[in-house]
C-alpha cells in the first residue's frame, strides 16, 4: 500500500519539477533556495511517514512544499532579525573578530518580553477571530468543524481567520522595534 | 493602537496575504492561483511572510500555554444544556429553562440504561446513530430528547463515536465534569476517583460543574481532574493508545505499580492489590493482554522482579525473593 503511495508520489514529484520550482521561487524570492527545497522534498518523501491513501498526490507535494518554504522563509526572517539585532547592539569589533556582548541572560529577557507582546497581540483580538484563530491553528480543527461548533457558515470562519492574521500581523510589526 | 508605518496599499496587500494564509493552511487547492499571486509583486511574498510569521508566534506561543486556549463559554443562546443555563444563574435562566424543556412534555424522552460487568465489553447504537463502547464494569444512562442528547457516565469507560448532529449537542457527564461535543470521537474514564476525557478525532469541551469557563480538546488532547477539584492538566497522546481495550488491550507509559494494579482490577472481579511500597512505586510501560485475570497478572512477573500471589479475595503483586546463596 504504502509502496504504491511512494511510486505514484516519486513519479508526481519528477513529473512536477518545473512547476514546484517556479512555485518555490515565488514564495522565496530566491531560485537557489528553491533548488534547495525541491531537493529536500526528494528526501522527506523518502524518509518520512506516508499517507495510506493518497486521492491528490499533486496537492499533497504541493503542501509539502508549501510547509518546506515557509518554515525556510521562517528561519531566514529569524537569522534576519537576530544579525541585525547584534551587528546594532550587542557586539564589539576587536582587529577583525566581532564579539558578541549580549549574555543568556540578555536573550531569555528579549525572548520573555517578545512572549508579552505576542501575549498582547492575541489579547487584542475580537473574540470570535480569536476562538476561530486558536480552533483552527492550534487545535487542528477544519473549517468546516469550526463552522459547526461557533454555529456559523464556512465562508465567515475564512473571514474570521482573515481577518485575525491581518490583526496579529500588523499588532506584531508595528511592535517590531521593542525587540532592540 | 495606531500602526503608522503601514500604508493603505500595504494595509489591502496584508489583507489579501492574510486571505491565502487562511486558505491554504485549511487544505484549499490553489497552489497556481497562488504562485502567480506570488509572482504578480515581489512585495505580495513579504507580506505573506510577515503573516506567517505573526502566525506561527502566536501558534507557539498558544502551544506552550494551554491555558490561553481556555474560551469564555459561548453565550448562552447556543447552549442548550441546562447545566450551562444554571451555572448563568437567576432569572433568565428560569425562563430559558421553562423554553427548553417544553418540547419534552409533547415528546417524552428515551430513557435508557446499559452497563456491563467485570471483564465484559458491548457496543451500543443509539437512536440517533451514535455508538458507545463500553469498557468492563461500566454503567451509562442515556437520555435522549429533542433538543440534547446527554449520557451520564455512572462508572468505568466508555468510547463515543457521536453522530452528528449540530441542532442536538452530545452531553457526557462524569462525576462532576460534563463533555459537551459536537461530532468526535473521545473516551471517557470514571474511575478511582478521577475522569479522564481522550479525543481520539475532532472537538470537546470539558465544564466542571459550577465553573464558568470549558477546556476545549482537540484530537490527541487527554484531560485528567480528580473529581470534586477544578485542577485539571491537559496532555498530548497519541489517542489509539486510550481506544486500546477495544481491542482488548491495556496500555501502561511509565505507570506505577499501584496504577497498574488498580487499572486492572477494574476487568476482574477479584481486586488486585500491592501492599509493598516499593513495588508500588516500579514503573511499568507496555502493553497486556485483557485475558483471565492470572494469566494477565502474571506476564507482569515476566517483566518485572516480582510474583503474582493471590487467595479467593485478591491478587497480590510481591517483591520477588531474592536468589538464595
Amino acid at each position: 500500500m504504502t509502496e504504491a503511495v511512494l511510486g505514484v508520489l516519486m513519479t508526481e514529484y519528477l513529473a512536477m519539477r518545473e512547476v514546484l520550482l517556479r512555485f518555490l521561487a515565488a514564495r522565496l524570492g530566491d531560485a537557489a533556495a528553491a533548488d534547495d527545497i525541491y531537493q529536500e522534498l526528494f528526501v522527506r518523501l523518502k524518509s518520512g511517514v506516508l499517507p495510506a491513501d493518497l486521492t491528490n498526490p499533486r496537492g499533497y507535494l504541493f503542501r509539502m512544499a508549501y510547509n518546506l518554504a515557509n518554515e525556510f522563509a521562517r528561519a531566514r526572517r529569524r537569522r534576519d532579525a537576530r544579525d541585525a539585532h547584534w551587528t546594532e547592539t550587542t557586539t564589539h569589533k576587536v582587529g577583525t573578530d566581532t564579539i558578541a556582548d549580549a549574555t543568556a541572560a540578555d536573550e531569555a529577557l528579549a525572548s520573555k518580553e517578545r512572549l508579552t507582546v505576542v501575549m498582547k497581540a492575541l489579547d487584542s483580538l475580537p473574540a470570535k477571530s480569536r476562538e476561530v484563530f486558536v480552533m483552527c491553528r492550534v487545535q487542528g480543527l477544519s473549517h468546516r468543524d469550526i463552522a459547526e461548533v461557533m454555529g456559523i457558515s464556512t465562508k465567515t470562519v475564512e473571514k474570521h481567520m482573515t481577518a485575525a492574521l491581518k490583526h496579529l500581523t500588523l499588532f506584531l510589526r508595528s511592535t517590531e522595534g521593542e525587540r532592540h | 493602537m495606531s500602526i503608522p508605518a503601514t500604508t493603505a496599499g500595504e494595509t489591502e496587500r496584508l489583507q489579501t496575504a492574510a486571505a491565502w494564509h487562511a486558505r491554504l493552511e485549511t487544505g484549499a487547492d490553489a497552489w497556481e492561483a497562488f504562485t502567480l499571486w506570488l509572482e504578480a509583486d515581489p512585495r505580495n511574498r513579504t507580506a505573506f511572510d510577515a503573516v506567517d510569521a505573526a502566525a506561527r508566534e502566536a501558534v507557539d506561543l498558544l502551544s506552550v500555554n494551554r491555558e490561553l486556549t481556555v474560551l469564555a463559554p459561548p453565550p448562552a443562546a447556543r447552549r442548550f444544556s441546562t447545566r450551562a443555563f444554571l451555572g448563568i444563574g437567576g432569572i433568565a435562566a428560569a425562563v430559558l429553562l421553562t423554553i427548553v424543556a417544553r418540547p419534552d412534555i409533547f415528546q417524552p424522552d428515551e430513557h435508557e440504561i446499559v452497563a456491563t460487568v467485570a471483564g465484559e465489553r458491548r457496543d451500543v447504537t443509539l437512536s440517533d446513530g451514535s455508538t458507545v463502547h463500553l469498557n468492563t464494569n461500566t454503567q451509562v444512562a442515556v437520555t435522549m430528547s429533542r433538543g440534547t442528547r446527554n449520557v451520564r457516565l455512572e462508572k468505568g469507560e466508555a468510547l463515543f463515536e457521536v453522530a452528528r448532529d449540530p441542532a442536538r449537542p452530545f452531553h457526557v457527564a462524569a462525576g462532576d465534569r460534563d463533555v459537551r461535543v459536537v461530532g468526535t470521537a473521545f473516551n471517557v474514564l470514571r474511575h478511582d476517583g478521577r475522569i479522564t476525557v481522550t479525543v481520539e478525532r475532532g472537538i470537546v469541551d470539558v465544564t466542571s460543574d459550577g465553573a464558568r469557563t470549558n477546556v476545549r480538546l482537540g484530537a490527541g488532547d487527554q484531560y485528567a481532574a480528580r473529581e470534586g477539584t477544578r485542577a485539571y492538566q491537559v496532555a498530548k497522546i497519541d489517542p489509539t493508545i486510550a481506544a486500546a481495550w477495544r481491542d482488548g488491550r491495556a496500555v501502561f507509559i511509565d505507570a506505577t505499580l499501584s496504577e497498574v494494579a488498580s487499572d486492572l482490577s477494574r476487568y476482574y472481579g477479584r481486586p488486585i492489590v500491592v501492599r509493598d511500597a516499593d513495588v508500588a512505586a516500579m514503573r511499568f510501560s507496555g502493553i497486556l493482554k485483557i485475558e483471565d485475570q492470572l494469566t494477565t497478572v502474571k506476564r507482569l512477573e515476566a517483566l518485572l522482579p516480582i510474583v503474582v500471589a493471590e487467595n479467593g479475595d485478591e491478587v497480590r503483586l510481591e517483591r520477588e525473593a531474592p536468589p538464595s546463596k
